[in-house]
């Protein structure tokens, strides 16, 4: 009764229908496509930009990774050559150029949405993977604000924090990486490991961002969507060709 | 001129001053006046060459000069320039070495005199047949050797045996195949000799290269054997389409095998098809239903000579999407080539089901609003009615349940669709007052099939 009068939901709901989509995919062909349907019953729209090398989406914003920079809904802004690493947190994302060795913080929907890190990621004491020349930047991440990196190290593959600290450790025979907000999905040898759990697919080499619920899987030519909402794990393979 | 002088310096000898022996392998044997000796005859299958060595040694104290003269149709001899002078008392390597060659031409007897100075030897030959050519296997029995009825681009095999029935060896000097379609001899190579009632086993290839009648020969020596076969239009056994589940439900991925029951006895390309039929007035297709190499209703498969299993786009299987649409899906294959049995046909039926609920979340972000949003598809494209239960944070009900019926909203969203039925609804409840106390909300889905729940979403 105390709950009655403290408000009132109003009976005459609405309703709003639209056609679901589960994120944004980069095809064999440098297109990136929206993915519409909900899991295992997808099909692609057009693609939208091509000329792609990596693409990433959280669930508000995307950023494809083109020779000639980074495109957004904004625009293109320039960039280094070479493909990129992208790890989302809000409005913002963190992008790792690998063959420039950048990292860079992305503002989405500034003016001027590059910003570059100089001499090195992480504030006191100075790191970046450049400080090891062993390092090799698999996954980007972001923890409590914070960027996180997967590196492989010939000790191992190592999550190593902004500061340069080590935060973790992954399998050493893990490939591709993936750092996902509490953890981290990583390419065993005979499939993904994944909260937990391990899901059967062979040659994965490599992860892309297609949503903050997706991720999307490239193994063996063949591109697979990967749903990583705990408990809700699932992996499914996307159309190919020109759907 | 010196050689000559010599000759006529050389007292002619004495028959006796000369040996003629018969050499075989390492043995020599003394010849009289018929070689063979009295009583045998010298068999030579007909068109072959037969050579018989023979050895004169002059057993005299003085040089001899030796002619030798050959008189006989069929036979011939090869010998060191004549005359020839043989030492007193020749050793082995210093005797006269004489080789005598019988090709007989016809089935019959025949005879020579070889004379050597006053020696005479009767040489007495027969024709006899050639080695019998049969087959053993893999085709007719009977000349012309008929290899039957063969796909194009297959082939068969005819295994033949070659036996030699004479009573001495014969040698045969080839062994070819000739004619469009057959190759060969495989395992023999000629020339050969058999021995007596020897036989070689040899086979040959019959590839037609199109649906014609072909001929053929094979040549063993001058004996010639006619072949034949006919090419006929390639026949592929009907595939088999094998599916990773017996049936299937909407939103699920399958998995679709093809194999060749027995093995493909050619190449063969197609394509394997689906199409779909909805139960549903509602839509007219479903174009989540498709395959997923290329996200199409039909992919190309090709089977290779031999092959149990055909190749998907390239690959050993093909999946495929059930999309969210009640209905049929029919898998059937085509082909140029042509099928040996029924073309496969496969239907699964998509029973119609309650709601599937993708995804769920609950806001109260938004000032004045209750958000719900429920991600799902809905195969038989009769949702709309929700009903919605409100519980508090410590999880009481909250009044009773709200229905709320947006069948029109979801008409007209799913009108003129055919991307299936996926859907995404935001429902608003307007809130008078403070939500703070507002913690979840189950909410029941109905549609034709039945009800769905989404079990309890928390407020954020």
């Amino acid at each position: 009764m105390k709950i009655l009068i403290a408000f009132a939901i109003c009976v005459s709901a609405w309703a709003q229908v639209e056609r679901p989509r589960i994120g944004k995919m980069l095809d064999a062909n440098g297109g990136v496509r929206t993915v519409y349907g909900i899991a295992s019953s997808v099909t692609l729209g057009e693609a939208e930009t091509t000329g792609v090398l990596s693409s990433g989406c959280s669930n508000t914003f995307c950023l494809a990774k083109t020779d000639a920079g980074i495109v957004s809904a904004s625009g293109i802004a320039s960039a280094p050559a070479g493909p990129a690493l992208f790890a989302f947190d809000g409005g913002n994302a963190w992008v790792w150029f690998p063959e420039s060795r950048q990292l860079a913080q992305w503002s989405n929907g500034a003016q001027n949405p590059l910003h570059y890190c100089r001499g090195s990621i992480g504030t006191p004491p100075p790191w970046s993977p450049d400080s090891d020349g062993g390092d090799e930047v698999l996954s980007v991440g972001v923890n409590s604000g914070s960027v996180q990196f997967a590196v492989r190290r010939l000790t191992g593959v190592w999550i190593v924090n902004q500061d340069g600290s080590v935060a973790g450790a992954l399998p050493r025979a893990a490939g591709a990486v993936m750092l996902i907000p509490g953890g981290a999905v990583y390419a065993t040898r005979t499939g993904i490991a994944i909260h937990n759990l391990e899901i059967p697919l062979d040659g994965v080499t490599a992860f892309s961002w297609m949503s903050g619920s997706y991720l999307e899987v490239r193994a063996g030519g063949v591109n697979y969507a990967l749903r990583i909402d705990l408990g809700r794990e699932t992996l499914f393979q996307l159309p190919g060709g020109g759907q | 001129m010196k050689a000559w002088l010599l000759c006529a310096l050389l007292p002619l000898a004495a028959d006796a001053q000369l040996v003629i022996h018969a050499v075989t392998g390492n043995t020599e044997t003394v010849v009289g006046s018929t070689y063979p000796p009295s009583g045998q005859m010298w068999q030579v299958a007909l068109n072959t060459t037969s050579s018989v060595q023979f050895r004169i040694y002059n057993t005299s104290t003085t040089p001899v000069a030796v002619t030798v003269v050959l008189s006989g149709v069929g036979f011939t001899f090869t010998s060191p320039l004549l005359p020839y002078t043989l030492p007193p008392n020749s050793t082995v390597t210093q005797a006269l070495n004489v080789t005598v060659s019988f090709t007989p031409t016809m089935v019959a007897s025949f005879n020579a005199n070889l004379q050597i100075n006053g020696l005479s030897v009767i040489l007495l030959g027969s024709g006899v047949t050639a080695p019998t050519l049969t087959s053993a296997s893999g085709c007719s029995s009977t000349v012309p050797f008929n290899f039957g009825t063969v796909p194009t681009g297959g082939s068969t095999t005819c295994t033949f045996s070659l036996q030699n029935l004479n009573p001495q060896p014969v040698t045969v000097a080839s062994v070819v195949v000739n004619g469009l379609g057959f190759t060969g001899p495989y395992g023999i190579t000629a020339p050969l000799t058999l021995q007596p009632q020897e036989a070689v086993s040899f086979a040959v290839n019959f590839t037609p290269p199109g649906a014609l009648s072909y001929s053929g020969t094979i040549a063993v020596g001058t004996q010639s054997y006619a072949v034949s076969g006919t090419g006929q239009t390639a026949l592929l056994p009907a595939p088999a389409l094998q599916f990773n589940a017996a049936s299937y439900a909407s939103g699920q991925q399958g998995v679709l095998t093809m194999t060749i029951p027995g093995g493909s006895p050619i190449a063969a390309t197609g394509f394997v098809n689906l199409a779909f039929a909805p139960s549903t007035a509602v839509v007219k297709d479903d174009s989540e239903i498709a395959f997923l190499a290329n996200g199409a209703r039909s992919i190309p498969f090709s089977v290779g000579p031999g092959a149990t299993t055909a190749l998907l786009s390239g690959q050993n299987s093909a999946a495929f999407q059930t999309g969210t649409t009640e209905g049929a899906m029919t898998f059937t294959i085509t082909t140029a080539t042509s099928l040996t049995g029924t073309s496969p046909v496969k239907v699964f039926t998509i029973g119609g089901t309650p709601v599937i609920v993708d995804s769920t979340s609950a806001s109260k972000e938004r000032a004045g609003f209750l958000d719900i949003v429920i991600t799902g598809a809905d195969n038989t494209y009769s949702a709309g009615m929700m009903s919605f239960s409100f519980f508090d944070a410590s999880g009481n009900a909250i009044a009773s349940p709200i229905s709320s019926d947006f069948t029109s909203t979801f008409k007209s969203y799913y009108g003129g669709a055919s991307a299936g039925s996926a859907f995404e609804v935001t429902v608003s409840f307007p809130v008078v007052g403070s939500v703070a106390n507002i913690g979840s909300v189950k909410v029941a889905l109905t549609n034709a099939a039945g009800v769905a729940n989404t079990g309890s979403l928390t407020f954020q």
